[in-house]
Order: C-alpha cells, then structure tokens, then sequence
C-alpha cells in the first residue's frame, strides 16, 4: 500500500507520442505533470510516419502545417528523433487519379495552402524510382519522416527535465473522481492530481469505463510490410511507401484496412502481403528484388470520425487522442494546445474541428453519423 | 479435412521429423514433409555418431511427398505458408508436426562476428561442401567430448588444429595439441587472425569453431499462439505441451516433436517424432490399438532419452512451474550482441539502465533484434544477459514480439501467381 498519495496539477494518462508532448508543453509552462502509462510504449514497429500535411480537407492541412512548421525546432529543443522533411506526394497511376489529384491540389490551392500538381515529368524528375507510367502527383513540400519511438522518448525525457514525474509500467491505471480532482491509482502508486488529460484510447476506453466520460473510437487492423535494408531510393514519402533513414524501406499503401487476420488460414495473410507488394512495386518497379523481413499486424485506435481529439471534453478531464500516425504528425499542436487549455483554460485556436464536443453534436442530431466538417475552416 | 487434402504436415526433416513422417505414412496417412534445407536430416548428419540413425528413417520415408529447400514462413491454425521454388503456397494439414530442431547459437564474445569464426554446425556444413583446404588453418576448435571429432575431421583435410578442451577427449590423434581454456576475444580485421583464450595468449588462428549452445526453434509455435516456458535442461524457451506433444494454445492438431520440444540426443528425437505422429493419427482415428501404441511410443523415447533431460520434459509435460533460474553470462561491453544490426553489449546496457529493460524496448531504442536475422541469433543471449542484468528469472524475460515472414521473403516472390495448392494431391 502506497504511503501517502503524491500531488500534482495535471496528470496525463499515456505516454505516447500525445501524451508525452502534452508533458513536454506542460512541463515548460511550469506545470509540472505526471505521466501514467499501462505498459512503456516501446513501438515493436520502428517504422517512420510520414507528417502526411497534404492529405485531408484544407482545414486538416492548415493545422498539420502548423506542427510542421514546429518540427525543426522541436527537434533542436529536445534532440534528435530522426525527422527531416522529405516532402511528400500522393501518386496517380491512373487518368481518373489524376483528374481527383488535380481537382484536390486546385482546391488546396485557392485555400492558400502550399499543395500543387505536378505533371507526369516534374513527377519523374523529384522521384526517378517511380514507374513511368505515372500520371502525375498532387506534392506538398512540408511532408516528412520522423522516429515514433524517439520522438516519444525525447520528449518524456524533456518533461522529466523540466520537472515531470512520470509512472510507467504501471500494470494497472484505475481513476476516479474526488472533490477537488481526481484520485489515480498507478499500479502500486497513488497519485491525486486536479486535472487529467486522456492521452491514448486505451485510457480513453478506461475512463469510460470508471468516470462514464468517452467519446466513439474505432479500430483497425492492417498489415505493414518492413523490407531489408535497400540503397537509398526514394527521396519522397508517397501513397503509404516511405525509406526509413536506416535503408529499409516501409510498405503501407493505404485502403487496405482490416486485413481479417483472426482467420485460421495462411492465405489471409499471403493475400495481405501480396496485396502490399502488387501495389508498391506498381509504384516502384526498382524494389522487385528487396524481401520483406517484418510485416506486423498493426492495431491502431482513434476517434470514430479519424480525426484526433483534443481539448477539454468536461469539468477537469482533456482529451489528446490521435491515431498513432496522427499523433506524430500533429504532436507539436496536440501538446501546445492541451497544455494551454489544462494549465490556463484557453480553448485551442483553429482546432474546433477537433473539438471533443463534436461528437455529442453529432449523436444529438437526427442519429446520423458524424460528418466530416466543412471544406475551409 | 477434404477427401485429396493432407493428413499430417511435418515440419522440419531431422530425425524427428523424418522418424514421425516414416510413422505416419505406415499408417497409411498422407504426409507432407517441409524441410527449409536442400538436404535431409538435420543436424544430426553432423554428429558421425547419428549418421546410420538418419539414413535408417530415411528410407523408411516411402510413399511421404517431400518439399526440399523450402522454408515455412507463417502458420495460422493448421495452415502454413511456404516459399518454394521463388513462389509462395499455402498447404493445410488436419494436424501439424513442428518438429524445427534447435539450432547452435553462438554466445557473443568480443570478435565473434568476424568472419572464420563458426559454430560446429556451420563449420560441419562447410567441410561436407568441400569449402575447408588447408589453406584455411590453422584452426583452433572449441569442443568437447564426440563434438571434437570435427578437430579429427579437419586435421584429415591437411589443416593446422588445436582443440581447445578440458581434457583430451576419446579418439583425438596425439598429433592435435589439445590446450585448456575459453575463447576471450578473436581479432583480425574482417577476418579471425588471432585467438585470445582466458589465458591471455594470442594465438594464430584464421578459422575458429566454437561448440555452442543448441536453443530449440520455436518461433513457428509462437506464431501459432502456443504459449512458452523457460526450461534451461532443455535449451531455453519452449512451447507447452502435454504428454502427447500436443502444443497448448488455440490451435488443436498441433505438435512438437524432437529438438524443438527439448535438446536431447538424436535417437531420442527420433522417438519423439514417433510419438507425436502417433498422437497425430490417434487424433486422426487413424491408430489402431492407440492405448497400447501411445504407451509404447512414450516407452522408448523415455528409453532413448538422456534421463535427465527426459525428468525435464516430463515434468513439462505435466505443466510444472517455469524455471527460476537467473541466467549470469556478460560477455565484455564491446562484444557485439546483434550481429546483423551491429549492436554492441555496452549500447544496450545504456538503453537498459535508462528503463528499456524488454527486447522489443531494446529493439526499439538500439534496432537490436531488427536485422535479418530477427533475434535467431541474439534472442538466446539476449534474454540471458536481461535475466543477469536485471537479476530476474531468465523466464520471466519477455520474449521479443514475433511477426511473419520468419525468413526474408521476397517482393517478386509475391507478385507471382499461386502455384497450384492442395489439388491435384490424390
């Protein structure tokens, strides 16, 4: 039994990329926080996220525009986590692709956002490894890579210099409700802290669970492929195809969500993989002779509508829950903007479309499901 | 279970899996027999002492269909995934033998990685491909007892040897100087030019065998969810399984048979095989008599069987407590641990101390484990030193999470049609 429960302004639940920029901002704002997590988020995948900035509705982009512009010098503050920007492109093979990319960057464009077309030569020309039938490709120059894993790591590790406590490996979290706060029971420790910030949906589900407070997720399941280590290749991230800075190259064509791995039947898998091969070496016929050597079956969470979820959902509880890929593109954002709602009760400019509140909107509608919001922000 | 397809699928052709595809085919079951080698029997065509064991088991292979140079690399259920001939197949058996064997795992030591220093396993491989002239000595062989007889062997193909040994085992040559001591470092740029024994003398040396420990393969039991348990008499981490050999887990009709169920001598393997085939056609309602059968198979691997191991096996087969052992082996800060990711010894410590104290955290952190070789050869160390480090039960050490493909597989491999599967098999 725990001798006497620790203090703290802000407890944030989860140490991932999320959580851990939340401390990190927290932390140098001088509120100091603790940060409680199951297990140690330890990314068994070390596979780089592409900062995706050109995907979504201009709204999307504005905001992912804004941690990408905080990358360079986040990772000045905090040490090296293996970002660089690549920029990245969504390729079209196809007439009607190209049709839709340049509809796309047309759109993004009028909006003012940094996205363009680039015709089937200037394509060829930025990513000579590409098939020469490509038809073109819609390109934003902010788009990058970084390491999950360190970017997690570097910034917890900046949070406990900044004065944060954190409780890892804990085995158990359980949370509940007392005057003033919240009491948290970590594993063996006990923690009371005023405010808590929900920072992973496997917290999420357990806060729901205890304090009946929550919002609709989703999951998915889908298979990566990891390759050998390959010369460098490809300069850019595009259609769910990027080379980690180690030479491996990460096959993660998009679409192919729930690969229904609980079959008994090898062939699921097979079909998966040959499905990941078929379309990466359509893109990239130079890769033909790389073998895979890793393709982990990826469990992701996130809010049902696919956009992260942050701010304050009610009285002293905060959300900072994102997809893992969003998490790390968004975490400059995420961790600013939690942080400033959690320590000086600002509501986060320009993130309404990730406002923890848009899905009560939604279910207090006529029931249907929850729209994608307005083109524009 | 469909009228053409397969009864039994043997993973695996060393003696156990070579001894349960001759029992399981005399019953009249249809067998498929996978080995990822081009040649039959395993490991133990190494040992001089099991060559008459494997030729015996495999002319009693008769009507089995068996799939040379052909590695499995995913198993879901009872369906495995395999690479022949640069193409992918799936085959479905009504019950599964894996009977993978325990490969040598070479214990890092400063200098491992250079290039002439080999287990006995891969040094073996190289003198039956003729690859060993005398050019290559001098040799300093690490064995003891039967194993040395690869110093013998190398002696005979004109090399320079020296067995490094307690004492001189039965039937070395006197020409063979035979030194005390262990390996404490190899040097050599590229490649092994000096040997360091604890003694601290350099000593010439161009090709290095070092008799290493046999761990039991048992990554295609884990991909199918078979939980494991730490038994060091038996070589390390194995799958649970019942007096049967049945492996717990989801899957029914699933089997270990031989190494991969516990290192012990080869004919003990071979029984083992028997077992689980018979337990595999009982299950199959292929066995007659099966009471008396099972007994009998169970006698003879008791029989054949080091008895200290077989006290081990049995006790895990009636789910006895996992080992509480903790493992001590450090080996110097700068010995390489991940070969293939270039990881040394002192990197993870730092890892370990600033709290990555799992291999899929130490993975993460230092791409231990990541390489080619996806922990086959620094798993087993691995867990050791953790289990030193931490001074916790090597069996309490998390093993590192396991995906598929459990060899590297090739992209064109995949953009190529399905072979014919399962039809056409009468």
């Amino acid at each position: 039994m725990p001798e006497r429960a620790r203090g703290y302004e802000v407890a944030v639940l989860g140490a991932g990329c999320a959580g851990a920029a939340v401390a990190y901002a927290l932390a140098r704002r001088r509120v100091a926080p603790v940060v409680v997590d199951i297990s140690r988020p330890d990314h068994a995948v070390p596979a780089s996220v592409a900062v995706a900035a050109q995907s979504g509705t201009p709204a999307d982009i504005r905001i992912a525009l804004r941690s990408a512009d905080r990358f360079p010098e986040l990772q000045d503050a905090i040490g090296a986590f293996g970002y660089r920007r690549t920029g990245g492109m969504t390729v079209a093979l196809t007439d009607a692709d190209a049709e839709t990319g340049r509809a796309r960057a047309a759109q993004a464009a009028e909006a003012g956002l940094p996205v363009v077309w680039l015709s089937r030569e200037e394509t060829l020309r930025r990513e000579p490894a590409l098939t020469d039938r490509v038809a073109g490709a819609v390109y934003c120059g902010y788009d990058g890579v970084a390491d999950p894993a360190a970017l997690a790591r570097r910034l917890l590790a900046a949070a406990l210099r900044f004065g944060g406590a954190a409780h890892l490996d804990c085995g158990y979290v359980g949370i509940a409700r007392q005057s003033g706060g919240f009491r948290i029971r970590a594993g063996r420790d006990e923690i009371v802290a005023r405010r808590v910030v929900v920072a992973s949906v496997e917290t999420l589900h357990m806060v729901g669970r205890q304090l009946g407070a929550g919002l609709p997720t989703r999951t998915e399941r889908r298979r990566v492929a990891v390759t050998e280590r390959v010369a460098p290749l490809l300069r850019h991230t595009f259609n769910g195809i990027r080379q980690h800075p180690s030479g491996e190259l990460v096959l993660d064509p998009p679409a192919f969500a729930d690969e229904g791995a609980s079959a008994e039947d090898a062939k699921a898998l097979v079909d998966a993989l040959r499905r990941i091969a078929t379309a990466a070496v359509r893109l990239v016929p130079g890769i033909q002779s790389a073998r895979i050597i890793h393709a982990p079956l990826l469990v992701t969470a996130e809010p049902a509508d696919g956009r992260p979820a942050v701010g304050r959902l009610e009285d002293d509880l905060y959300l900072a829950i994102a997809g893992p890929e969003q998490a790390v593109t968004h975490c400059p954002v995420i961790g600013e903007a939690v942080a400033e709602a959690a320590s000086r009760n600002r509501r986060p400019d320009g993130l309404e479309i990730w406002a923890p509140g848009r899905f009560a909107v939604a279910a207090a509608g006529a029931g249907a499901g929850v729209q994608d919001s307005p083109q524009g922000s | 279970m469909t009228a053409t397809g397969r009864h039994i699928i043997v993973v695996g052709a060393g003696p156990a899996g070579l001894a349960a595809t001759g029992e399981a085919q005399a019953a009249g079951a249809r067998v498929l027999l996978l080995e990822e080698r081009p040649v039959l029997g395993g490991r133990a065509v190494l040992v001089p002492g099991a060559r008459g064991l494997t030729e015996g088991l495999m002319r009693s292979l008769g009507s089995a269909e068996v799939w040379r140079s052909t590695p499995v690399w995913g198993i879901a259920g009872r369906s495995l995934a395999v690479l022949r001939a640069q193409r992918i197949e799936t085959v479905v058996g009504a019950a599964v033998i894996l009977a993978t064997g325990a490969p040598e795992v070479m214990m890092p030591f400063p200098g491992w990685t250079l290039s002439g220093v080999l287990t006995l396993e891969a040094a073996w491989d190289a003198v039956r491909a003729g690859r060993v002239t005398p050019e290559c000595g001098p040799a300093v062989v690490v064995a003891r007892g039967e194993h040395a007889a690869l110093a013998t062997r190398l002696a005979e193909r004109g090399l320079a040897v020296t067995l490094v040994a307690p004492d001189r085992p039965n039937g070395i040559p006197a020409a063979i100087p035979v030194l005390p001591g262990v390996p404490a470092e190899a040097r050599g740029s590229g490649a092994v030019e000096e040997l360091l024994l604890d003694d601290g003398v350099p000593r010439q040396c161009r090709l290095l065998c070092v008799e290493s420990p046999r761990v039991p393969a048992v990554e295609l039991a884990r991909l199918a969810g078979a939980p494991c348990v730490y038994q060091p008499f038996l070589g390390g981490f194995l799958p649970r399984y019942d007096p049967t050999l049945a492996v717990h887990g989801p899957t029914p009709g699933l089997f270990v048979a031989g190494d991969a169920a516990g290192v012990d001598t080869p004919r003990a393997a071979a029984e083992s095989g028997r077992l689980a085939a018979r337990a595999a056609l009982r299950l199959l309602g292929m066995l007659e008599e099966p009471d008396v059968k099972m007994a009998e198979a169970r006698q003879r691997l008791a029989a054949a069987a080091s008895p200290l191991r077989h006290a081990a096996r049995e006790a895990l087969m009636l789910g006895a407590t996992p080992d509480e052992v903790i493992e001590t082996w450090a080996p110097g800060p700068d010995a390489t641990v991940c070969a293939c990711e270039g990881v040394r010894l002192d990197a993870l410590r730092e890892a370990a101390v600033a709290g990555a104290v799992t291999p899929d955290a130490l993975a993460a952190q230092t791409r231990c484990g990541l390489g080619e070789c996806r922990w086959r050869r620094c798993g087993a160390p691995l867990v050791r030193w953790l289990s030193e480090f931490l001074q916790v039960p090597a069996g309490r050490v998390p093993l590192p999470s396991l995906w598929p493909p459990l060899r590297p597989l090739p992209l064109a491999a995949l953009l190529r049609p399905d072979a014919e599967v399962d039809a056409g098999h009468a």
